[in-house]
């Protein structure tokens, strides 16, 4: 069974999600009650850094767009960075550059979240 | 390159110092636009250049769209509105042609934007499309040189555009491609889940995320027949209203926008609308319609391809099969459960009842337990006393199954133990009920006849707990009925008491015990057989041996009942006295 492992950790008022391994049908659940977690306890700046992220499938993707709307409409967002090129082509497949944005450098990332903070200050 | 040179090569009649400068400007043009395969590119340089070189203001570049229609791909100095509209040359020049405004031709408006000639971009005597040029300062014409200088730039372009294009829609093609091995793959991969998950919830959840991150929906209903939804961002309550129109009209993937026809639909596509539901896709299993994936848009935005509903039919398709399959995996195995259960019932009441009967000297006794499929709680008993005196007993358990053999195992265990004390039958009668009371819920209670019988004397007492009277057929003919007793046991624990009656029986005489497997017996028209037509049937009864007497009531049964299936347990106990010294 390929595995699939996710871990927290803080930047700032980010909270980065590593994801690791396999994220497809079997273990999209995983993520779901990762993202779940996050949400209940109102932290909505979610950054996902997929470098050691293998591969992902459309069940994956989906818990994405599970979570996307409610978390924008609470003030906050999804980014994702350190994609590899064989995971970022699925996103790119799927048209997900157009609903979120993807950086190739944690640090883009959170630069980002932080200015768009500074500017609604 | 090489036709650059070529031309390079005519123009040096006119002058060498121009031929010169001509030359390095061409090799660096070359350079550019051959190490490019972005077409985009090559054009915009191409239009550049060209306006350096000549110093126009204004300039256009056409592509070939389809057969003889042409697209604007870039321009400068010219309104953008135009860019949009395709144009259509009946006729397609291989040579550079000046626009004019005489003639209602669709480059009519590319001349009235200040474009004055056109020149074509062949490429394997193919006309790729078309460069053109707007007027010059000072209006002047082009020379000859300056010609040939613009003829040159577009030939030498000419090879890299059709290579770009060419790049272009290979990469496009491959897209396409990629974009069917992702559905493919999600296909695949979630038939290979699917497989694997025997919990509905899950199995929903799991199509959802996929069908959301595949097409890139975040709104959506699963609408099961069944009367179960799950939904995302989607007021179900408002949707199920129009739930029958939906399985009754939408039989293949449909976008909202798309049914007019019908009056009934319109209401619906105005719900669905209200819901940001823009289709409609049914989840059907051997072409009935289960389901309904009520689809929203996708974020992203754009409208579904028929191929994308094609897509995502098939997948909910697959979710569907699924979930049947599971219903049907938990309807076996509920089956098997309760089969299982039925047989531990099964075993437990038939250890209950003896497994043979005291030979009882004056008494011939014969027993009969049928089991209905369902299993009952019927219980008969014949328990010999130290003081040789014999318990008769038989009852009936309410209820089936388990819980009904279980209290019968529990009335069983009382009887067999108070017996032995030997106390007067009212009172042990008194007792069960009590125990009984205690130990089950109201829901549980017991007809139960039993009398204790003395061999040497005859005489039967007998207590009566609201079980079906037992009938006393004696050597005379009359018939007889034992009511004496109270109330049925474990319904009431301070019920008044249980009286104790007592008959003298002689040589000749029968008692029949019975339950309501007999009485109740069903025929073909569901018509019960009734006490009086046991009470008939006994009356005309042949003299015979108690286990005679068992057989013919039983056939009787059978035969009142034949064709239709046994509908509870049946339990006789025929007791025949005889002549003693017969035996």
């Amino acid at each position: 069974m390929n595995e699939f492992k996710i871990s927290f950790r803080e930047s700032g008022k980010i909270h980065v999600m590593e994801l690791k391994g396999y994220l497809d049908a079997h273990t999209a659940p995983n993520l779901e009650e990762a993202f779940q977690k996050l949400v209940n306890a109102k932290k909505f700046n979610i950054l996902v850094n997929c470098k050691d992220l293998a591969y992902i499938s459309s069940a994956g993707l989906g818990v994405f767009m599970a979570f996307i709307e409610d978390i924008r409409t609470s003030g906050g967002d999804i980014k994702m960075s350190n994609m590899t090129p064989k995971v970022y082509n699925i996103f790119d497949l799927l048209g997900f550059p157009m609903l979120y944005e993807i950086f190739s450098d944690e640090h883009e990332a959170v630069k980002k979240f932080d200015a768009k903070k500074q500017s609604s200050k | 390159m090489h036709k650059g040179t070529c031309i390079v090569n005519r123009s040096r009649s006119s002058t060498k110092i121009n031929h010169l400068a001509d030359v390095t400007p061409l090799f660096e043009f070359s350079r550019v636009v051959n190490s490019s395969l972005d077409v985009k590119f090559i054009l915009g340089t191409v239009l550049l250049t060209l306006m350096g070189k000549l110093l126009l203001s204004k300039s256009v570049v056409l592509l070939k769209s389809r057969d003889k229609h042409f697209r604007i791909e870039n321009s400068k100095g010219i309104p953008a509105g135009l860019a949009s509209e395709e144009m259509f040359l009946p006729r397609v020049p291989k040579k550079s042609f000046a626009l004019s405004n005489g003639r209602t031709t669709p480059t009519t408006q590319l001349f009235k934007s200040g474009i004055v000639q056109m020149f074509p971009i062949v490429s394997h005597d193919v006309v790729l499309g078309f460069f053109g040029i707007g007027r010059r300062a000072g209006d002047r014409k082009l020379s000859v040189t300056e010609k040939a200088f613009v003829e040159a730039i577009i030939s030498i372009s000419a090879a890299a555009i059709e290579k770009g294009i060419a790049f272009h829609e290979i990469k496009n093609v491959n897209r396409a491609l990629d974009e069917k091995v992702q559905e493919l793959r999600t296909l695949f991969e979630l038939s290979k889940e699917f497989n694997s998950i025997f919990d509905r919830e899950k199995l929903l959840k799991l199509f959802t995320f996929t069908l959301m991150g595949q097409v890139g929906a975040s709104r959506y209903a699963v609408c099961l027949r069944d009367g179960e939804t799950v939904s995302s961002r989607v007021d179900t309550k408002s949707l199920a209203e129009f739930k029958n129109v939906m399985f009754e009209n939408i039989s293949s993937p449909i976008l909202v926008s798309d049914f007019q026809r019908k009056k009934i639909l319109i209401s619906l596509r105005e719900r669905c609308a209200s819901q940001g539901i823009v289709a409609l896709i049914p989840l059907q299993v051997q072409n009935e319609v289960r389901g309904m994936l009520c689809l929203g848009d996708r974020l992203r935005g754009g409208v579904y391809s028929m191929a994308d509903l094609e897509f995502i039919y098939s997948l909910g398709n697959l979710a569907i099969i699924s979930l049947e399959n599971t219903r049907l995996f938990y309807e076996t195995v509920e089956k098997q459960r309760m089969e299982n259960e039925l047989n531990i019932a099964r075993e437990i009441q038939k250890g209950l009842l003896p497994r043979s009967l005291p030979v009882i000297k004056g008494l011939d006794v014969a027993v009969l337990n049928i089991s209905s499929k369902q299993v009952g709680g019927d219980y008969y008993d014949v328990i010999a006393l130290e003081n040789g005196n014999y318990a008769i007993a038989i009852g009936d358990v309410s209820g089936k199954g388990t819980p009904a053999s279980l209290l019968m195992a529990n009335v069983q265990a009382t009887i067999r133990t108070l017996v032995h004390f030997n106390l007067p039958l009212s009172e042990m009668t008194m007792r069960v009920n009590h125990l009984i009371c205690e130990n089950t819920g109201n829901d549980k209670f017991i007809t139960f006849f039993w009398g204790i019988l003395d061999p040497r004397t005859r005489v039967f007492r007998y207590v009566n707990a609201g079980h079906n009277h037992p009938f006393v057929v004696r050597s005379t003919g009359s018939i007889e009925r034992l009511k004496e007793g109270g109330i049925i046991l474990g319904v009431m624990k301070a019920a008044a008491p249980y009286h104790e009656g007592s008959i003298q029986l002689s040589s000749g005489d029968v008692v029949v015990m019975f339950t309501d497997g007999i009485s109740e017996a069903m025929n073909k028209e569901g018509v019960d057989y009734t006490e009086e037509r046991v009470e008939q049937f006994l009356r005309n009864l042949a003299p015979s041996s108690a286990q005679g007497i068992l057989e013919n009531i039983q056939n009787e049964i059978a035969r009142y009942t034949s064709g239709a299936p046994q509908s509870d347990d049946i339990t006789l106990v025929v007791m025949k006295c005889v002549v003693i010294n017969e035996r």
